[in-house]
């Protein structure tokens, strides 16, 4: 017995909501984020991703409040990103409320600030999100939401930001992305063998299935979103069809 | 009650005094080692290096006043980096001496495990405070067994280690109670409740 893998809904925000779409457009509504919040932690995830997809720095301040607002209310850990430039952008984060913080874009153009934000925070407080994008069949990291690829195989950056500082990778298929299908099973195995650091899935939970597969690829964790804010499953019943399975995972009273 | 928060550098405060608010209790941030030494309850909170934990701590003159609590057995919460620096040394920080109240020294986890140990984890309870039950978990270093005189909670990761450390008012977490849902807050009420006895 070690870990559990972990559930992990994740809440897009955007001017004080929370957003979905497919492959990080057209974006829409889902709800109100502390609500949301507050009822999946509730319901038994075993933590919360909040990613800022705020266009504007007004935005990004209200953002900030409204951390301090869900941290106030809810007793499990957060991770949030979105949008994080420097080691001062982290600090307000952590002390608005966030235990761990997530780096995108600025990981992939300025590689030293894993580092430094490691050697600030400590490693245990760093995740790195690369999101990858097939092309002609190799995972490759994108960034700027998905709209900049580049040609480096996701793998190998998830070993570079974990030896950089990272202490999780946060890997999401862009591909999969709001689509319901699955996760992309192959490269979570294939980064799963790469990195000794913990990894969550993302981009494609369609049911408790997903989740297995994610698990017994090599995650620690399985993100999902758009399955919870359209109401076709609840953090309770598929926990309680992974146990069914039998999956070891935290039980919700 | 009030509690007393100690600053051990980049903490993660926040989710410390929403815990303690939500279990009825009121947090207020305190880095001046005579209230330190003096206050009803006191918690210390951490995360970052055992190195810089110390080093915080040391240029306050908070590590005097804390450990002065410790050893008069007055009302104390450690927590993660907080627990790891009441501990006499630690590996991620050689040749840096802690507060030296727990006597043992802190070694990263060995064996095929990832590290830093993220996550929920499943804990032997001690039959005191700490119940059996699921904890959150964010470290790299860990005590292997509870040193005598101890109340010792354990869990697995690769190999047995400590999860927790109790002794009167005093709750020592290697885990965070504050991120560990119904059953950190559930602990947090007990160590209040015990603690201002």
């Amino acid at each position: 017995m070690s870990l559990l893998p972990r559930l992990i809904p994740c809440l897009d925000i955007r001017a004080g909501k929370v957003v979905k779409g497919r492959r990080f457009s057209g974006l829409r509504e889902v709800g109100d984020p502390v609500a949301l919040a507050e009822g999946y932690a509730r319901d038994g995830a075993d933590e919360l991703v909040l990613l800022d997809v705020s266009a504007t720095e007004e935005e990004r301040t209200a953002s900030l409040e409204l951390l301090a607002m869900i941290r106030e209310r809810i007793a499990i850990p957060m991770t949030v990103g979105g949008g994080i430039r420097c080691i001062d952008d982290a600090l307000r984060l952590v002390e608005s409320g966030a235990d761990k913080i997530s780096v995108n874009t600025a990981a992939v153009e300025q590689p030293g600030l894993l580092t430094r934000l490691a050697d600030e925070l400590g490693t245990q407080c760093v995740v790195v999100a690369i999101d990858a994008r097939r092309i002609d069949g190799t995972a490759c990291v994108c960034i700027r939401s998905g709209t900049l690829c580049t040609d480096r195989p996701a793998a190998a950056w998830a070993a570079e930001a974990v030896q950089r500082g990272a202490g999780e990778v946060l890997l999401t298929a862009w591909d999969r992305d709001g689509m319901q299908g699955g996760y992309d099973i192959e490269l979570l195995r294939e980064v799963a063998n790469t990195v000794n650091a913990p990894l969550i899935a993302s981009g494609g939970a369609a049911g408790p299935r997903d989740l297995l597969a994610a698990w017994s690829a090599g995650a620690q964790g399985a993100l999902i979103a758009s399955i919870l804010h359209d109401g076709v499953w609840t953090i309770r019943k598929l926990k309680e069809q992974a146990i069914r399975e039998g999956m070891e995972i935290r039980r919700c009273s | 009650m009030k509690v007393a928060l100690v600053p051990t550098g980049r903490s993660n405060l926040r989710s410390v005094e929403a815990a303690l608010r939500r279990c009825g209790a009121s947090p207020f941030r305190c880095s001046d080692p005579a209230v330190v030494r003096n206050a009803e309850l006191v918690a210390i909170p951490g995360v970052g290096s055992f190195a810089a934990g110390m080093s915080g701590l040391f240029s306050l003159g908070l590590d005097t006043a804390l450990r002065q609590r410790a050893l008069d057995h007055r009302p104390l919460l450690g927590i993660c980096l907080g627990f790891q620096l009441f501990c006499q040394q630690s590996e991620e920080s050689p040749g840096v001496s802690g507060m030296g109240i727990v006597n043992a020294r802190l070694e990263r986890f060995t064996g095929q495990v990832a590290v830093p140990q993220m996550g929920w984890n499943t804990v032997s309870g001690s039959g005191g405070l700490v119940a059996d039950g699921c904890a959150y978990f964010a470290n790299s270093y860990r005590l292997r067994q509870p040193p005598m005189g101890w109340n010792g909670s354990t869990a697995f990761h690769g190999e047995r280690f400590v999860a927790a450390l109790e002794s009167g008012p005093m709750l020592l977490c290697q885990f965070h109670p504050e991120l560990s849902g119904d059953y950190g807050a559930e602990l947090l009420l007990r160590w209040l409740k015990e603690a201002s006895a």
